[in-house]
């Protein structure tokens, strides 16, 4: 019975497309004597419907796999296929994506209960889960970039929604702009590819990769073809997109910071194979991700506000996947990348609850509300709970899986410092925030705050539950045993070491940093200084070369021209006979040229 | 309360940035110029908002009171019939005092409206997911704000913190879960979890009493309109002020029906009034200051948009930038959606000829709304003004220099770059 | 079939000049192009045979025309934006018979140089565009339109006189014999020392039409100050004619020689491209910006005309198709916003995208056109812009690397553009703007759907000219160095 289902999974992505489309009926002008909403909750159906879908085919897969290829553009030899693969690995994977999005969509309609802007968000929201199913089904490289760069756009509407709000246009052009360089230097890597492997496919890069040779020209195209995942995972440098995305609506926020991030992670780990050939790109991995997993949690701590407290995390916590790769711990990095979206959407689902009903996303006019909002506390500690090393939960399981492959691994002891330290900021990253908001006294703005919506907290609550039995769930695969690797304890002490010493609300531990942190390394500042001040003095150059030396020299032309003319137009004098005899002279010249041509024609020893 | 037609010649001008303002209110007026058509304005919105109105009151109260503690209350949205016949105790027959000489139960024009809707008759449910129907979210944000803020007189605030007030609460939430084991279970780990949303509930039914005084007043002020018993504006603000007097005293309570049986949580006697619990607090928080609009501010810690004391938050109506109306992340869109639904016709006519007419009706009876509650705030004032102060007639001119004080002190308020004041004095802002 | 292509444009033009009354001018302007279009459909399916006739044959001027599979998509481009063109314009426009008339002389002139296979006649035709061009931007444009028109009849002259001086050398001094029909050109034999002038000649010709930086001098102040129709015109279809002339005569009649000289000419190629994007940053009216935008998109063509692989001239042929729509859209938004809201200057615009009071529908289009431009998948941009650096990686990595930078630097003023200009507050000071009528939307619409329609379905822009672009290319370099696996097929060489 479950049979079909399978064979159509390639339908997964339509349903959501169809909604984000047909959200177009409530554009301004079409439908507006009715209100919004129905455009959300048409988007949430046809949500509904492709997690159904998916689940249903995730069931009858039975260990099965169906590949097939549809040719899109063929042209003088270049021939782009959309080739895609359904197996039980990549149901898994849509099922999760459009999981997810059904909880921030019922979250959202809870949140956005006082929003008119439904059609716009909920319509974006939809495309992006068509796009994520897109990804995780195609096999080819290029339809990957087609998606990252789809998504980009994306994420400049989307957080561009509530336009009207300075900071939000502003985090919305360096959304895109960040991400469409990482794409674009992507694409770079994706068209010197082609004449090098043939092909754009995954399986058959794979194959090839086996017997590749590593040059310098290769390793600057697979540097580039991480630039994209670089991007879109928000690692240093291209980091600062995060932060200012953070403008845009909190279901947003919870998607852009757990599956579509983990879309960017998972075209790296397809990359993979690639990656291998060369050991300078694995070493640029392993700098990159370490260098934002231990930046980026540091980051973390330092903020004040809640949103970004939580975005650096996310930065910090791929920064440990990027360097997985880079050091070829492959199913570790699968794992990681299995157990992450939850915990993080549970978590901001969490901490949206709070910043509606308290009007503030300053950790600093939070705290006291353990005692009236007990159940959403809960919520973010499995939260938190599932994402760091903390057994029995699915987190500990991913780290430990890394530990033990980085222990096995090349430059051990450098490794599992950078990912105990990590794993130690995270933890007192997330129970510093805990603590911010829901232990100590209350505040002014938390005297009163009672328990928002259920539609709020219903998702949250069966989002923790999902979060606490993902061990279980986790069981029957792959996944599922813990195998207790020598860096067991460690780990786990780290963990818990992180916690307490936030708990104890320690200084920072770079307290003189502080500043400097809390403004993001003043990357902004950096960025505004060298590449958008390169841009800006390159294009007033070009304006002020094309306003003298061109125009000028146009005018100058013009100028001359028009004097020529007037002064030709002196020489006409009006008499008859001066025309008459420059009209016989132009008639003799003509004259003489046919006769020249004609000699010319005529077979004649003379040659031009 | 008299309207004095020149301005009294014991003091000299004024010397406040709105001089002219506060000479008109001590002549009686209000913050509102009085022109024929600001009063045709300002009476058409008030009829405009009081159909919907009339809906907000009912299910607040219908969910402060029955609905109450529902962990999945998916249906509060939907009063029963108890509820939509409900008399308000100031129209009708059996009012206590008649305000509005109609009937008391639901308005007419609002029950058309749920039968039908802007579409076609159909199953409540189907009005309710098509979206035509009354955003009853704009009522519940409004009740939101009452909660949230502080500082706003009365001891309706405090005696929610009462040890007497928290007896009777968890006396009605253990009735309320009987027999359910996991929620009495995770009242006794969380005593104060429960017991705030008590606190919330409280709050619906203040809102919920206060706005079923409004209507009637607001539907008896479109009857008075229609048959020209209105000379101007300052008139229509007199009878607001004489409709705050008398409803002044109203207690404020709050019963629960568990089962049948009536529990009462805040109880009449405890002798909380209309004016002091929830006229004042409701015109301080949802007029002056609400919260910030995520469509226009940014609630980023390090962006410092948001104010720290919330006595300085200024995002009420009177200094709303109704413009964005329409746009994502502007909470009153709701409200001007439910009162386009009732305009009267004159008013539409008015719409019809200025600015993109139909296109655009959201923003301009939006700046219409934000005009009529200035008058209202004016009403407030001169309120106020006539219970603490001196008659406006007073021959001492001490005791008019401290009315002129009261009253630029309330000017002062309006001094920042956000307020609208300047804006309403104009005709031409659409 | 192609006689009566042309003769449409021409019986319009001359009867709204000579018939006082009669049909409204809109009107039969509106007629000829979808005329022109049917007839274009008939040529898809049943080719025309070429119709030669001798007109002065001392002169060696044949009235010969034919179709090819590069001719007919960019006479299908000609006619669809001359359409476009005519339904941008507002009704109330004045002198609206001389208008229409030489639209129409345009569109005459366009479409017999295009159809053309004779070197005197598709000079000839060249030649025609000028004038009414230069009257179309003089008399209906903004402030500076005069000063615009003359410069631009300056720099058109003087590509005329170099295109007819390089043609008239093509056909005088081939050893094989005096003709200027283009069989004849292709294969003609030169003597060594000349090859070199005429490309300079035909380069310089067409280099001032593309434009070309640095002959750039006259484009930016044309296409700002005419209006929004004319500039529609101009950047989609006449520009389209530079491009053109290179493809046929440069890089057709006169392969070795260009073989010789793409380097220069793909560095040429990416420096206009950046320095297009470069100026388009720094501008501050919406009109200019676009413009420039327009002389970047043209730094592309020039690179994939140099690398002139089979691949990446099928991308130079899209490249034109691509750019003829994106820019003409971009021409027709700006219009629209401008009569709208009276202003082009971005600094006095923003919050138009509000739903009640702004331009909702009209900015969407303009993000639509904007991520075109900018080369984002789904449209038509992408597709021209990924063939073109696929085509040209092989042969000049460098140089597509510089134009994937221009086309980083094209994101960031698409971005800048609609987040100053969509998105943002209404200023409500000004925000009194007239909405706009289902009439006025029609062109944006249509060639919006056709911008998405070409993203979504490559054979679009890239079905018609396989076999002539295979034909003029001068590398055929193997897409893939390895044995492939069965996904790539290998060219025959």
């Amino acid at each position: 019975m479950t049979v079909p289902f399978f064979e159509t999974a390639w339908l997964i992505p339509l349903y959501p497309l169809l909604g984000g489309l047909l959200s177009f009926l409530w554009s301004p002008g079409l439908i507006s004597q009715s209100g919004p909403r129905p455009a959300g909750y048409l988007n949430l159906l046809m949500n509904g419907l492709a997690f159904g879908h998916g689940l249903l085919a995730w069931i009858g897969c039975s260990g099965r796999s169906l590949s097939f290829s549809w040719t899109w553009l063929s042209t003088a030899g270049l021939t782009i296929n959309f080739d895609a693969t359904i197996d039980r690995s990549v149901l898994i994977a849509m099922t999760m994506i459009c999981g997810v999005h059904l909880f921030a969509q019922v979250y959202a309609i809870g949140y956005l209960e006082m929003d008119w802007g439904w059609p716009r968000f909920f319509g974006s929201l939809n495309l992006f889960e068509a796009g994520l199913c897109a990804l995780v089904l195609t096999d080819s490289l290029f339809f990957s970039y087609v998606v990252l760069e789809l998504l980009t756009l994306g994420t400049y509407l989307i957080v561009g929604t509530w336009y009207n709000q300075s900071l939000v246009i502003k985090g919305a052009r360096d959304a895109f702009l960040t991400k469409r360089v990482g794409d674009l230097v992507l694409l770079a890597g994706v068209i010197a590819l082609l004449p090098l492997a043939g092909s754009w496919n995954f399986n058959d890069l794979a194959v090839w990769a086996a017997q590749a040779e590593p040059s310098p020209v290769l390793t600057l195209i697979l540097i580039a073809l991480v630039a994209g995942p670089m991007g879109k995972c928000a690692q240093i440098p291209l980091h600062l997109w995060l932060d200012e995305a953070m403008e845009g609506p909190l279901p947003s926020t919870i998607l852009r910071s757990s599956v579509v991030v983990a879309g960017g992670a998972w075209v790296l780990l397809r990359l993979q194979p690639l990656l291998a050939i060369s050991p300078i790109a694995q070493a640029f991995l392993v700098v990159v991700g370490g260098t934002t997993a231990l930046v980026g949690a540091l980051i973390a701590l330092a903020q004040v506000d809640i949103k970004r407290a939580l975005s650096f995390l996310v930065s910090s916590w791929f920064g440990l996947l990027f360097m997985a790769v880079g050091c070829g711990a492959v199913d570790a990095a699968w794992h990681m990348l299995l157990i992450y979206p939850l915990p993080m959407a549970l978590l901001l689902m969490a901490v949206g609850t709070v910043i509606t009903s308290n009007v503030t996303q300053d950790l600093t006019q939070l705290g006291g509300l353990w005692s009236r909002r007990p159940l959403t506390g809960l919520a973010f500690l499995v939260g938190a709970a599932g994402l760091v090393a903390l057994p029995p939960l699915a987190g500990f399981g991913a780290l430990n899986q890394l530990a033990g492959s980085l222990f096995d691994g090349p430059a051990p002891a450098a490794l599992l410092a950078v990912l105990l330290l990590t794993n130690a900021l995270i933890s007192a990253g997330l129970v510093r925030i805990f603590r911010r908001i829901w232990g100590g006294t209350p505040s002014v703005f938390t005297i009163r705050s009672a328990e928002v919506l259920w539609l709020m907290v219903l998702p949250t609550m069966v989002g923790a539950g999902m979060v606490l039995h993902l061990p279980v769930l986790l069981a029957p695969t792959e996944f599922g045993a813990i195998n207790w690797s020598p860096m067991a304890v460690p780990l786990l002490a780290s963990t818990l070491l992180g916690g307490a010493l936030t708990w104890q609300q320690l200084p920072h531990p770079l307290d003189g940093l502080q500043h400097w942190l809390a403004a993001d390394l003043h990357t902004e500042t950096f960025y505004r200084r060298t590449v958008v001040g390169l841009v800006v003095v390159l294009a007033a150059a070009s304006r002020w070369v094309d306003r003298r030396l061109v125009d000028g020299f146009s005018d100058r032309s013009g100028g001359l021209t028009m004097e020529g003319a007037r002064r030709l137009s002196y020489s006409t004098s009006g008499r008859v006979q001066g025309y008459a005899l420059t009209v016989l002279v132009g008639v003799l010249l003509m004259g003489v040229w046919f006769l020249v041509r004609q000699l010319a024609l005529a077979p004649s020893p003379l040659h031009f | 309360m008299t309207v004095l037609t020149s301005r009294p010649t014991l003091l000299p001008p004024s010397t406040h940035p709105f001089s002219e303002v506060v000479e008109r209110l001590e002549a009686g007026g209000s913050m509102l110029p009085d022109t024929p058509e600001n009063l045709t304005q300002i009476i058409g919105i008030y009829k405009a908002y009081a159909v919907p109105m009339d809906f907000y009151w009912r299910d607040l109260l219908y969910i402060a009171e029955r609905v109450f503690l529902n962990p999945l209350p998916a249906f509060k949205y939907f009063p029963s019939q108890e509820y939509l016949d409900l008399p308000n105790s100031y129209a009708g027959e059996s009012a206590d005092l008649r305000i509005w000489r109609g009937e008391a139960g639901a308005h007419p024009e609002l029950l058309e409206f749920m039968a039908k809707g802007e579409t076609r008759r159909m199953p409540k449910l189907l009005h309710h997911l098509w979206h035509d129907r009354i955003n009853m979210e704009f009522a519940e944000a409004c009740m939101d704000a009452m909660f949230w803020h502080q500082g706003m007189g009365g001891r309706f605030y405090d005696y929610l913190e009462s040890d007497t007030y928290k007896a009777n609460a968890d006396r009605a939430i253990k009735a309320y879960f009987k027999g359910n084991p996991l929620m009495l279970g995770l009242h006794k780990l969380f005593p104060e979890m429960f017991l705030e949303q008590v606190r919330k509930l409280s709050y619906y039914a203040n809102l919920g009493l206060f706005w079923e005084v409004m209507a009637p007043v607001f539907f008896e002020m479109s009857d008075i309109y229609d048959e020209g018993g209105f000379a101007g504006v300052p008139d229509a603000m007199n009878f607001l002020v004489n409709g705050i007097f008398a409803v002044a005293g109203r207690p404020i309570y709050h019963h629960v029906y568990i089962d049948g049986e009536c529990l009462e949580i805040i109880p009449k006697s405890e002798g909380f009034t209309w004016l002091y619990e929830a006229a004042l607090p409701y015109v301080e928080a949802v007029f002056y200051r609400t919260a910030p609009f995520r469509g226009t501010k940014s609630y980023n810690a390090q962006a410092g948009q948001v104010p720290d004391v919330q006595a300085d938050f200024h995002y009420g109506i009177l200094y709303a930038d109704v413009f964005p109306v329409g746009s994502a992340g502007i909470p009153p869109t709701l409200l001007m959606q439910d009162m386009v639904h009732f305009l009267p016709p004159y008013l539409k006519e008015i719409y019809l000829k200025h600015r993109r007419g139909e296109e655009d009706q959201l923003i301009q009876l939006g700046i219409t709304f934000q005009r009529s509650m200035y008058n209202v705030t004016s009403a407030v004032i001169q309120a106020l003004r006539a219970a603490l102060f001196y008659p406006l007639d007073d021959p001492d001119p001490e005791h008019l220099l401290a009315n002129r004080r009261f009253f630029e002190s309330q000017m002062d308020r309006f001094l920042r770059p956000e307020a609208r004041l300047r804006d309403v004095q104009t005709q031409d802002y659409r | 079939m192609l006689l009566l292509l042309l003769l449409l444009p021409l019986a319009a033009a001359l009867a709204m000049v000579v018939a006082p009354a009669g049909p409204s001018p809109r009107r039969l302007a509106l007629l000829i192009p979808c005329l022109q279009l049917l007839l274009l459909v008939r040529m898809v399916t049943e080719p025309a045979s070429d119709l030669r006739l001798a007109w002065l044959p001392q002169l060696g001027l044949d009235f010969h025309l034919g179709q090819d599979g590069l001719s007919l998509p960019l006479v299908g481009l000609t006619s669809l934006l001359t359409l476009m063109a005519v339904a941008a314009t507002s009704l109330g426009m004045p002198r609206q018979r001389l208008f229409f008339s030489l639209v129409m002389a345009t569109n005459l002139g366009l479409q017999g140089a295009l159809l053309a296979r004779n070197g005197l006649l598709f000079v000839l035709a060249f030649e025609l565009i000028l004038i009414p061009t230069t009257l179309l931007i003089a008399i209906w444009g903004h402030e500076r339109s005069r000063e615009a028109a003359i410069r631009y009849l300056l720099y058109g002259a003087a590509s005329g006189v170099a295109l007819l001086a390089a043609v008239l050398a093509l056909g005088l001094l081939n050893r094989n014999g005096f003709s200027f029909a283009y069989a004849d050109l292709a294969t003609a034999v030169l003597p060594q020392g000349s090859k070199v002038w005429i490309l300079g000649l035909l380069i310089l010709a067409f280099g001032l039409k593309l434009p070309a930086v640095p002959l750039h001098g006259w484009q930016p102040l044309a296409y700002s100050e005419s209006s929004s129709p004319v500039a529609m015109l101009l950047a989609g279809a006449v520009s389209k004619l530079g491009a053109y002339g290179l493809l046929r005569f440069g890089v057709g009649f006169m392969g070795d020689t260009w073989e010789a000289w793409s380097p220069l000419i793909a560095v040429a190629g990416t420096a206009g491209a950046v320095y297009g994007a470069l100026n388009a940053i720094a501008q501050t009216d919406m009109r200019r910006l676009v413009a420039y935008s327009s002389l970047g998109h043209m730094g592309l063509l020039l690179l994939a005309m140099a690398a002139a692989t089979p691949l990446s001239l099928q991308g130079a042929v899209a490249q034109l198709l691509a750019h003829g729509l994106i820019s003409s859209l971009l021409f027709c938004v700006v219009g629209l916003i401008e009569a709208k809201t009276g202003t082009t200057e971005i600094a006095e615009l923003s919050g138009l995208l509000n739903p009640l009071r702004g331009l909702p529908f009209t900015l969407g289009i303009f993000l639509l056109a904007l991520m075109a431009a900018a080369g984002l998948p789904g449209m038509v941009g992408f597709v021209a812009e990924l063939v073109v650096f696929q085509g040209s990686w092989t042969m000049f990595p460098l140089p597509t690397l510089g134009c994937l930078f221009a086309s980083g630097l094209t994101a960031v003023y698409a971005v800048r553009l609609f987040n100053r200009v969509g998105f943002g507050k209404l200023d409500n000071a000004k925000a009194f703007y007239p909405a706009t009528t289902w009439s006025e939307r029609l062109p944006a619409l249509a060639l919006s759907t056709l911008v998405l329609v070409g993203g979504l379905w490559p054979p679009l822009t890239l079905g018609w000219s396989e076999s002539v672009t295979t034909s003029l290319a001068l590398h055929h370099p193997l897409i893939a160095s390895l044995p492939a696996t069965s996904l790539l097929q290998e060219l025959p060489s």
